[in-house]
């Protein structure tokens, strides 16, 4: 099946809601991990492991790891997949 | 500042300065007595709701004579690490009164109850293997996993079906799972659901680490923790947990199957390059277990206490969380008015602990408090009335 940016948007924001309990509605692009959602480094990693589950792509941890919030990821993951 | 201060640590720094000329910084306070119920911090005596010493075993007058009997025997240290000279027949003592309370083959004590996490999860686990860690559990357990060199994997709180889902995806890309849980979690006070672990752990071919340390003396009909409580002595694989709680001490120790527990002792790396578990330390942890059983009023006493003091804040309008046990959580959800709390609560008499922003999201911030078997009821109702006085001017209540 051809990966669309609106399947992306619509994977992370399922995974990053489960992971902060909360609704997939309730989150903005400008959220950010740490300081809105409340992630560690420990659910910042399981969030990523949890993309690569569904997309069988391993992002560069460096890289992924520097991005603050949820629209930054969702244009990394585009940029990565599409 | 010198040249090891980076950036970052800089902010932290300016942050930290700024609490300290508000008078606000709230850790590492000089105390200057026992962990009593009353505890002297700062030259001002406070109602302690700030310790661990949940059952107030560290200053029992029988635990007290303990240690002073193996320290005019064995002096202030053994002088080694276990493997040498550093493991005594009261060494072998506790392991045995350990291995038997959780009914398993074998113990080995740590020095501490972090190095027993950190030891017993990196002997045990290795790369092509999988750790399945409850999102909130401790510290030394997220760093033995890292240790170990084990893929780290997350479940979300509690939430058994999040694990399940897990444990189905992990299952067919690793050799070995471990399941690891705190019992009692330790800035929420809500415990692990053992039933439901170990069912998924048979269907799905893992082993089970449960970590005591806010459990031993608090929960089950003995104290013996959450093995006790729900009467599943065999569920976990593993038991690790500490001394610091259950006898305010120091110290740890991880039981199990004995092949398991001798690798243990040839591979942990934390057991075998640290200084043995003074005899004096060791004597005084013993005596605590014996406590357990020949006085039960602590227990009883604490409970009585748990129960009073969690209806008292429900009462005010406080929200406590899940928590269940000695572990109380004022959840205030505002990092400022957390801080102003605790330093207005520590100016009337009582010394407790704000949990902030990182070591919780900013809208989890609270106050964390320890109910002890030693606070009177005198105690327990001061404390109400302080909090309620406070949690009202500051609009929390």
């Amino acid at each position: 099946m051809e990966v669309t940016a609106s399947q992306i948007r619509k994977d992370f924001l399922a995974v990053i809601a489960k992971l902060a309990g909360k609704n997939p509605g309730n989150l903005k692009d400008d959220d950010r991990f740490r300081d809105d959602l409340g992630f560690d480094s420990l659910k910042s990693m399981e969030a990523i492991s949890r993309i690569t589950e569904i997309y069988d792509f391993v992002p560069d941890l460096d890289e992924i790891m520097d991005l603050q919030t949820i629209g930054d990821v969702i244009h990394y993951l585009e940029k990565k997949l599409l | 500042m010198s040249q090891l201060v980076n950036e970052a640590m800089k902010q932290q720094a300016a942050l930290l300065s700024m609490l300290r000329k508000e008078n606000m910084y709230p850790y590492f306070l000089e105390v200057s007595s026992s962990c009593a119920n009353h505890i002297t911090v700062t030259g001002k005596s406070e109602i302690n709701f700030i310790s661990n010493n949940y059952l107030g075993f560290s200053t029992h007058p029988k635990v007290i004579e303990a240690v002073k009997a193996a320290a005019d025997k064995y002096g202030l240290g053994i002088g080694g690490s276990p493997l040498a000279c550093g493991t005594t027949d009261l060494h072998y003592r506790l392991m045995g009164k350990i291995a038997r309370l959780y009914e398993k083959e074998a113990c080995v004590l740590f020095a501490s109850g972090y190095q027993a996490l950190l030891g017993g999860i990196q002997a045990t686990i290795g790369k092509g293997d999988a750790a399945l860690l409850d999102g909130l559990v401790h510290r030394s357990i997220v760093d033995g996993v890292t240790l170990s060199g084990a893929d780290k994997r997350m479940w979300l709180h509690n939430d058994t079906e999040d694990l399940g889902s897990l444990l189905a995806r992990a299952k067919s890309k690793y050799r070995r799972m471990l399941i690891l849980v705190d019992s009692v979690y330790s800035m929420d006070g809500d415990w692990a659901d053992l039933p439901e672990l170990s069912r998924l752990k048979e269907e799905h071919g893992a082993l089970l680490l449960i970590d005591e340390a806010h459990s031993l003396g608090v929960l089950g009909k003995r104290g013996y923790g959450l093995p006790d409580h729900f009467d599943m002595p065999h569920a976990p694989d593993i038991v690790a947990g500490t001394f610091s709680k259950f006898a305010g001490a120091v110290g740890g120790f991880v039981t199990g199957p004995s092949d398991f527990i001798d690798h243990l002792r040839h591979n942990a790396s934390p057991y075998i390059f640290s200084a043995s578990l003074p005899p004096l330390e060791v004597a005084g942890v013993y005596k605590a277990f014996e406590l357990l059983e020949e006085e039960p009023q602590w227990h009883e006493r604490l409970w009585d206490n748990i129960k009073f003091f969690l209806k008292g804040l429900h009462e005010l309008g406080f929200d406590t969380g899940q928590s269940k046990t000695a572990v109380v959580p004022l959840i205030i959800r505002d990092t400022e008015k957390t801080m102003l709390f605790n330093k207005m609560i520590f100016d009337e008499g009582i010394f407790a602990s704000p949990i902030v922003h990182p070591a919780v999201p900013p809208t989890e911030s609270r106050i964390r408090l320890g109910v002890m078997a030693t606070h009177t009821r005198e105690d327990l109702a001061r404390a109400l009335e302080v909090f309620g006085k406070v949690g009202k001017k500051l609009g929390i209540v």
